[in-house]
């Protein structure tokens, strides 16, 4: 079966005024359609950029210099201009994790929503003014039509993520992708906007892409997982594989590190330290890990399927 | 039973805020916090928990008199400090220390580290100049940053990093009371450990005291020996950390806990919780929790629970356990 989206080896860096900054070395990995897709990693591990530059949101100083993005069957990577902004929104969208900056404080949620559906759906004024009403109570939002003259500093933050959303399925997108969508919200909200993003999921069959650094989020929501760390995707495979048989250490130690309700013990580990990753072409972790071998010192591991499905990034086999 | 170092008696906390009346001139004022009584022991680590508005950063401030009060008493040691002047807290202000959410925003920029540890001493006129430099040394040994470090600045530093040269600022002048206002946070879950276990072993060390305020449940009872939840400026549950968790009472305590995602995807917990679309409504009677409270009756609505000892150490601010 053909994959809805595949990505093969995207590298992408930043330019700055201090030379160039790989975010992204090598990521590969694929959604297929009507599946929920996590990505997770630590802040800088590249989880953010990687799926950006799918979209080309990225700051202009950042370019993906290597690497190929195809999108149902067709190669995305060189689109630009009119080409990519007719996936862009359209078949792809994005929920962000700050609904505060990502609207705009001076326009009505009503007005940007006009203004999105006019653009992408090319209704009229009236049509799209209907529209937009019935997609914001198809996101829990009571009192719609109230609430398309509120200002987004009006809204809670629960409220605006619900907005975001509406504007993100506005087009019936093949596939959505959130970067960390909830992180910035209260748990019991949190539980509400999850809930809320798995009904639409499941009523219009769209993938989903989450990014979030939150496991408890991901077991939850997703069905298969990619884990990066220092701009590589070190493992991915179904959410048990990750969960119940993770191969690489540091997903050993991602997973172990997380607090628990009803255990005592939080474990630690290791502080990234940017200069002591590996260097170009070694494993991120080798510096932090404890299975570290000679050959982790002189070259970047090849990925290995340890079971179907269930890719993994290292030297060392048979980690339990 | 041991020796109370902070007592909270009636604690108010008013804000100004805009009327919502368009044209008048007359300002409402928002109940920050309302009511609210606690206590920590000497040594101990009392947590606040709650949504965010609900208040808990507020009891932190004012504790620490950053915010002025409507009402109430503070004691700390024994002594009411509510009705200080600024001349007469500074005595007081060292021996209670915070460390602050957000390390980007906490620590000066323009400051090397040797300057941000120093500052504390040099406000309250401790030692000499060298015998500062010899403390901020030391201190950042303590915190497990190297001597070199002191030279830098803070944005040459991880989040991690920085977090640690806050708590060294923060036990430079040897408090006994700190403040930790969602101190982890900011932080990759892999960090949060380290810096949690580094409070408690400098707990250990110099018996030191926390009010440790956070929205993360699963952490929070890691670190404290007693837990307040706060809405909207109440307190509605105090109980020791094990029972909070083996035995919530509070209906919302009961559902901030079920609402933690259980990180294994073979327990479906998100299918468990029951999405709750109420929001949060600041009401002059009854219970504040009513309007999302699925237990709620006539009585919640119109009079509102005082926090009462529902079993031995378990206070509970709710009309079902009378």
């Amino acid at each position: 079966m053909e994959h809805l989206l595949e990505v093969k080896d995207l590298a992408v860096s930043f330019y700055g005024d201090l030379g160039e900054t790989k975010a992204v070395k090598n990521a590969s990995f694929y959604v297929d359609q009507g599946e929920v897709f996590g990505i997770v990693g630590e802040s800088g591990s590249g989880k953010s950029v990687a799926t950006k530059s799918i979209l080309k949101l990225g700051p202009e100083n950042c370019k993906i210099i290597g690497g190929s993005i195809t999108f149902q069957g067709e190669s995305i990577i060189e689109k630009e201009g009119k080409e990519l902004r007719a996936i862009r929104g359209n078949e792809i969208s994005i929920v962000f994790q700050d609904s505060l900056s990502a609207l705009n404080p001076v326009y009505t949620i009503g007005s940007k929503m006009v203004e999105l559906l006019r653009r992408h759906n090319h209704m009229t004024k009236k049509e799209a003014y209907e529209k937009s009403v019935e997609l914001l109570t198809s996101v829990g939002i009571a009192d719609a039509r109230k609430h398309m003259k509120s200002y987004p500093h009006e809204l809670s933050g629960g409220m605006r993520q619900r907005v975001m959303i509406a504007m993100a399925i506005s087009s019936n997108p093949k596939l959505m992708i959130a970067d960390e969508p909830t992180t910035a919200l209260d748990v019991t909200i949190q539980a509400q906007i999850l809930h809320l993003l798995r009904d639409i999921q499941k009523k219009t069959k769209m993938s989903v892409i989450m990014i979030t650094h939150d496991l408890g989020v991901v077991a939850q929501m997703c069905s298969r997982i990619a884990v990066m760390c220092g701009g590589y995707v070190v493992e991915q495979g179904s959410a048990e594989d990750i969960f119940y048989r993770p191969q690489h250490p540091y997903t050993q130690a991602l997973i172990a590190s997380m607090p628990k309700v009803g255990s005592d013990k939080l474990v630690q580990f290791l502080e990234r330290n940017v200069s002591e990753d590996g260097g170009d072409g070694l494993c991120p972790f080798y510096r932090r890990c404890r299975h570290a071998s000679e050959a982790c010192a002189k070259s970047l591991p090849a990925f290995y399927e340890s079971e179907k499905g269930h890719f993994v990034l290292c030297h060392v086999r048979g980690i339990e | 039973m041991s020796e109370k170092l902070i007592e909270v008696k009636d604690l108010q906390v008013h804000f100004k805020v805009k009327s919502d009346k368009p044209f008048s001139f007359r300002s409402n004022w928002l109940k920050a916090v309302d009511h609210v009584n606690f206590s920590i022991e000497k040594g101990k680590t009392f947590g606040l928990v709650g949504e965010s508005g609900s208040g808990k950063s507020t009891v932190g401030k004012a504790i620490l008199r950053y915010h002025p009060l409507k009402g109430g008493e503070i004691y700390f040691e024994g002594e009411e400090i509510g009705k200080k002047k600024e001349k007469e807290l500074l005595p007081i202000r060292k021996k209670m220390q915070s460390v602050f959410q957000d390390p980007y925003s906490s620590l000066d920029p323009s400051q090397t580290v040797m300057d941000i540890i120093c500052e504390p001493m040099e406000i309250h006129n401790l030692y000499t100049k060298a015998e500062r430099k010899e403390r901020a040394k030391e201190m950042v040994q303590i915190v497990g940053l190297e001597q070199k470090d002191l030279l830098k600045y803070p944005h040459e530093f991880s989040g991690g990093q920085r977090q640690r040269i806050s708590i060294a600022r923060a036990l430079s002048i040897q408090p006994s009371f700190v403040l930790c206002d969602e101190p982890i946070s900011a932080l990759d879950v892999s960090l949060q450990a380290q810096i949690v276990y580094m409070l408690e072993e400098l707990q250990e060390k110099y018996g030191l005291t926390y009010l440790f305020i956070s929205h993360q449940l699963q952490v929070v009872q890691k670190i404290c020996d007693e837990i307040g939840v706060m809405y909207l400026g109440n307190l509605l549950e105090i109980s020791s950390s094990e029972k909070l968790y083996a035995n919530p009472m509070h209906p919302y305590t009961k559902m901030l806990i079920s609402s933690i995602l259980v990180p294994d995807p073979g327990v479906k917990s998100l299918d468990g919780i029951v999405p709750d679309y109420g929001e949060q409504k600041r009401t002059e009677t009854g219970c504040k929790f009513a309007g999302r409270c699925p237990h709620a009756t006539k009585r919640c609505l119109e009079e509102e629970p005082k926090l009462r000892e529902v079993e031995p150490g378990h206070q509970v601010a709710c009309h079902l356990y009378e």
